[in-house]
């Protein structure tokens, strides 16, 4: 049986734990006890075989380099049987920060844009840029005493994802005039253990309208509704350390997503399932 | 031979081939090299895809991307030198940070989040230093003037395109004298593309030594903008208003926007008061926002005017059939 592959594109800057959940949804997939599970084992699985290793040592995995670009096609089938094949690629995060800073898409970009049908998009607020500002902060000083040469400075995440996402439109031939359906869109919020949450119970989607309230605006204003999810996702269950390998950690029984009704789960094909299936 | 587009509205290497919509811009054929090979030395770049919007403020031939998609109104931005007009626009960015709707709609994206990031970066605390206002904006500066977009999605889920005209005070205060000048012509193009105003007057400059000057060239540039400004809404901002000025200053003021312009409404903002938290310090501003916007829908949905039925002939007296 031929299965015509799904290309999904997954974006994410350096640091915000693609590496981490692709080798932690690839031993997912393996354990086929997940909504999504593999087929048949993939044929090739060596860009994770350096990230399987250390994981299992308990240790994080290293900076994927910048300019690599790899892929592993994994034969996945859901619980319903339903058949798919995946195309889901690794690569140096800094490429997308680049997309948004040198405003040049490169032609393999334009490409995988171009055949991509869904988009899952890693953010991990805590270490996004934000800038307290005059409105929210008292003013103590006299404003004659300010040097304003401030000039090199970097956008604040709410500007980067919002032009990031348009710069992905355009190149998408996709207009915002109605609301957008193809490409489906699923938001990570990676790293969710390392947030400090007031409220235990928060939905990821309402985190991030707390947190980049404009950025979720421009989501919610542009997406059909059915068409997003926002889920919060701890690919490892907690932070790990190079230093201090904890070696009783094990992968498979690590890890959690936050689905976007606030509940958590350990199966961590969840956003993927629910981006495939927005997508077909 | 300088290298680019013989065409003189289009900047391939800044925003891409305009013309002929080439992938390459090299391979236009109204592309210009400069002879001298070394173009040719970055061709290994040319396969990128250059965007069509550089995120900066936008100029008149880059806002063609933008006009494409839909008609933007353009909100002219008017007032002298350092009257707050960049401080007002930081610090509508700023707030709409925060709280992305207005009445009129949500937020729904903008081409220029670096123009708009510029200006809102003086307004921002960045660790040990304190918010300032915009550094003065002069014609002879680098920082271009330019136009600030964005787009909001109103609540029938219509996407409208906004611009504001981000442009220096000296423009307005030549205009304000002489329509023709030549070296104001942005404040002409200002008077004649914008759908609405908001119009800044200077409370510092009002309670200072010189407010008998500032109130002759806020006259001067009243009446000139009176003069075309027919319906177009017009909202009045108080900026600095944390500045007290003397009550008959202010009468007086008010009594001239009264007897000159039709469509208008009084706001008042700040940007920074000392020693205050202030949780409506941006109010001011997206109330004016809003208010503008809506006005604006009013005068163009306005209904139409059918003049009086002429009975006396049966060809102009016919108004269709009555359903």
């Amino acid at each position: 049986m031929t299965n015509t592959a799904k290309t999904l594109l997954v974006v994410g800057r350096q640091e915000t734990g693609k590496t981490h959940y692709g080798v932690q949804l690839l031993g997912r997939l393996r354990q086929r006890s997940g909504k999504l599970s593999v087929r048949e084992n993939p044929e090739s699985i060596a860009i994770f075989e350096e990230g399987l290793r250390v994981l299992s040592q308990g240790m994080p995995a290293d900076h994927t380099p910048t300019t690599s670009y790899d892929s592993v096609r994994f034969p996945l089938q859901f619980q319903h049987g339903q058949t798919i094949d995946l195309v889901w690629p690794d690569y140096g995060g800094e490429q997308i920060s680049n997309l948004v800073e040198q405003r040049r898409l490169p032609t393999a970009w334009q490409q995988r844009v171009l055949e991509s049908s869904g988009w899952l998009l890693f953010i991990r607020l805590e270490h996004n840029i934000e800038y307290p500002d005059a409105q929210s902060r008292p003013a103590t000083l006299d404003s004659q005493q300010v040097e304003p040469q401030i000039t090199n400075f970097q956008w604040s995440a709410n500007a980067f994802y919002t032009e990031l996402l348009q710069i992905l439109l355009y190149a998408k031939s996709t207009g915002t005039l109605s609301r957008v359906k193809n490409p489906s869109l699923v938001i990570l919020l990676s790293c969710w253990d390392e947030i400090k949450l007031e409220n235990e119970s928060t939905k990821p989607f309402e985190l991030l309208s707390q947190r980049m309230p404009l950025f979720a605006e421009f989501i919610k204003s542009n997406w059909v509704q059915h068409n997003v999810a926002v889920f919060g996702l701890s690919s490892t269950g907690k932070a790990l350390s190079k230093k201090t390998p904890d070696y009783d950690y094990i992968p498979e029984d690590e890890g959690y997503v936050v689905l976007p009704d606030g509940s958590k789960s350990s199966d961590l094909t969840l956003p993927l399932s629910e981006l495939i299936e927005q997508a077909i | 031979m300088a290298q680019g587009c013989k065409h003189s509205n289009c900047w391939p290497e800044d925003t891409g081939c305009n013309i002929e919509g080439e992938a390459d811009y090299r391979q236009c054929k109204y592309w210009q090299s400069s002879g001298d090979g070394k173009d040719e030395s970055v061709s290994n770049q040319t396969a990128d895809q250059i965007l069509p919007w550089h995120g900066n403020s936008l100029g008149t031939t880059d806002l063609f991307f933008v006009a494409g998609r839909s008609q933007p109104l353009v909100i002219g931005v008017v007032g002298a030198q350092s009257a707050g007009k960049t401080t007002f626009l930081s610090s509508l960015y700023l707030s709409l940070n925060k709280t992305p709707q207005l009445t009129t709609g949500s937020f729904a994206g903008s081409y220029t989040l670096g123009g708009w990031e510029n200006i809102a970066h003086y307004l921002r605390w960045d660790g040990n230093r304190y918010p300032g206002f915009p550094p003065h904006t002069t014609s002879e500066q680098s920082r271009i003037p330019g136009l600030l977009h964005v787009a909001f999605r109103n609540p029938k889920g219509q996407l409208r395109d906004i611009l504001f005209t981000d442009a220096p005070g000296e423009w307005f205060s030549r205009w304000a004298v002489d329509k023709h000048d030549p070296t104001a012509k942005g404040a002409d193009w200002v008077d004649h593309f914008a759908s609405g105003f908001l119009f800044f007057v200077d409370s510092e400059a009002f309670a200072g030594n010189q407010r008998g000057i500032a109130r002759s060239d806020l006259q001067n540039l009243l009446h000139q903008l009176s003069a075309t400004v027919r319906n177009r809404p017009v909202a009045v901002i108080w900026a600095k208003s944390d500045v007290a000025i003397a009550e008959a200053i202010r009468r007086r003021l008010q009594t001239d926007f009264q007897s000159t312009l039709k469509n208008y409404k009084e706001f008042a903002v700040f940007a920074a008061p000392k020693d205050t938290m202030a949780e409506n310090r941006g109010e001011g501003v997206s109330d004016s926002v809003e208010w503008v916007l809506e006005s604006v829908e009013t005068v163009r949905n306005a209904a139409i005017r059918i003049p009086p039925v002429l009975d006396s002939d049966a060809f102009l007296a016919y108004r269709g059939r009555e359903l």
